[in-house]
């Protein structure tokens, strides 16, 4: 008569117990990756050359002021068609060269906007001084 | 026998009211694991609701930059189509400019304007590769003063004239 009472009380209160509400784990930690930051390389200043015209008319003159001036007398030449040429050539090379540097200066405002705060430029005016032309030219 | 039956009434209404106690107990415990667990839930749909803030801004950051690019590259372009237009610009009385035949009648002159031209095309490479404009360069408003190879990006406030 007593077990017949005590032990179903007992039981539920065992099973109820079994029932607990586990608190939920939610994660949320997120490991920032080091900002790459790489600089953009340093302006390349490009040499000076000097154009020379050679004409029939004028091919005596050139050769005799170069040796004069003791520059080998030859000269590597373009027709005046592919001259055309190579000037494009040239502002398609810098045209490509802008477009690939403002890509990385896309992404790296995009991507790292806290490295790229309160830099107008990737190259101060220390760094750089560019040159200026001068009047008989 | 009685004794015994009111011992066991005894025992029986004690751990009731023991497990009674326990139960609400841990019915609080519950409840509060239940409040924080509403709790994290807020926090993830706030932090979630920042994700979808962060997504729409990201998206215009992206529109504005391939905006800004699209633009350049017009602008790049417009350079291109100059240069082509310098070797190819027709005359008053309809003859195409011939580079070759200008050599030819005035070579000095030529060698001296595409000396001068080298020489700007060189900047052209520095500012490319992001130089600074110098004063002169922004300043220019004159057909003299300004970089003719690539007037786009040397000289922004010359207005063709």
């Amino acid at each position: 008569m007593q077990n017949a009472l005590i032990l179903p009380i007992l039981t539920i209160f065992l099973i109820s117990g079994c029932a607990s509400t586990k608190q939920l784990e939610i994660f949320t930690k997120e490991v920032e990756r080091m900002p790459l930051d790489l600089q953009l390389p340093p302006v390349e200043t490009l040499e000076q050359v000097n154009l020379i015209i050679v004409t029939s008319d004028n091919q005596e003159e050139v050769f005799a002021k170069m040796k004069e001036q003791n520059i080998d007398p030859v000269v590597f030449g373009y027709s005046d068609e592919d001259w055309e040429l190579v000037t494009k050539n040239n502002v398609r090379m810098r045209n490509q060269i802008i477009k690939l540097r403002a890509i990385i200066e896309a992404y790296k405002a995009y991507y790292e906007p806290e490295e790229q705060e309160g830099k107008e430029n990737m190259f101060t005016k220390e760094e750089f001084e560019p040159k200026k032309l001068t009047n008989d030219d | 026998m009685l004794g015994q039956i009111k011992l066991v009434f005894f025992f029986m209404l004690l751990s009731g009211a023991a497990g009674g106690l326990w139960y609400v107990q841990h019915l609080k415990a519950e409840n509060e694991i239940l409040t924080l667990n509403n709790a994290k839930l807020n926090d993830a749909v706030e932090q979630q609701q920042a994700v979808i803030e962060q997504q729409l801004r990201d998206i215009e950051a992206k529109t504005e930059i391939a905006d800004q690019l699209a633009k350049n590259n017009a602008k790049l372009t417009a350079d291109l189509e100059l240069a082509n237009e310098k070797f190819n610009k027709v005359n008053a009385s309809g003859e195409r400019r011939d580079v070759g035949n200008l050599a030819l009648s005035k070579p000095k002159s030529i060698e001296r304007i595409e000396r001068k031209r080298e020489q700007q095309r060189a900047r052209c490479f520095e500012i490319a590769q992001g130089s600074p404009l110098t004063e002169e360069e922004l300043n220019a408003t004159k057909k003299s003063q300004i970089n003719a190879e690539c007037t786009n990006i040397a000289n922004p406030n010359y207005i063709p004239y």
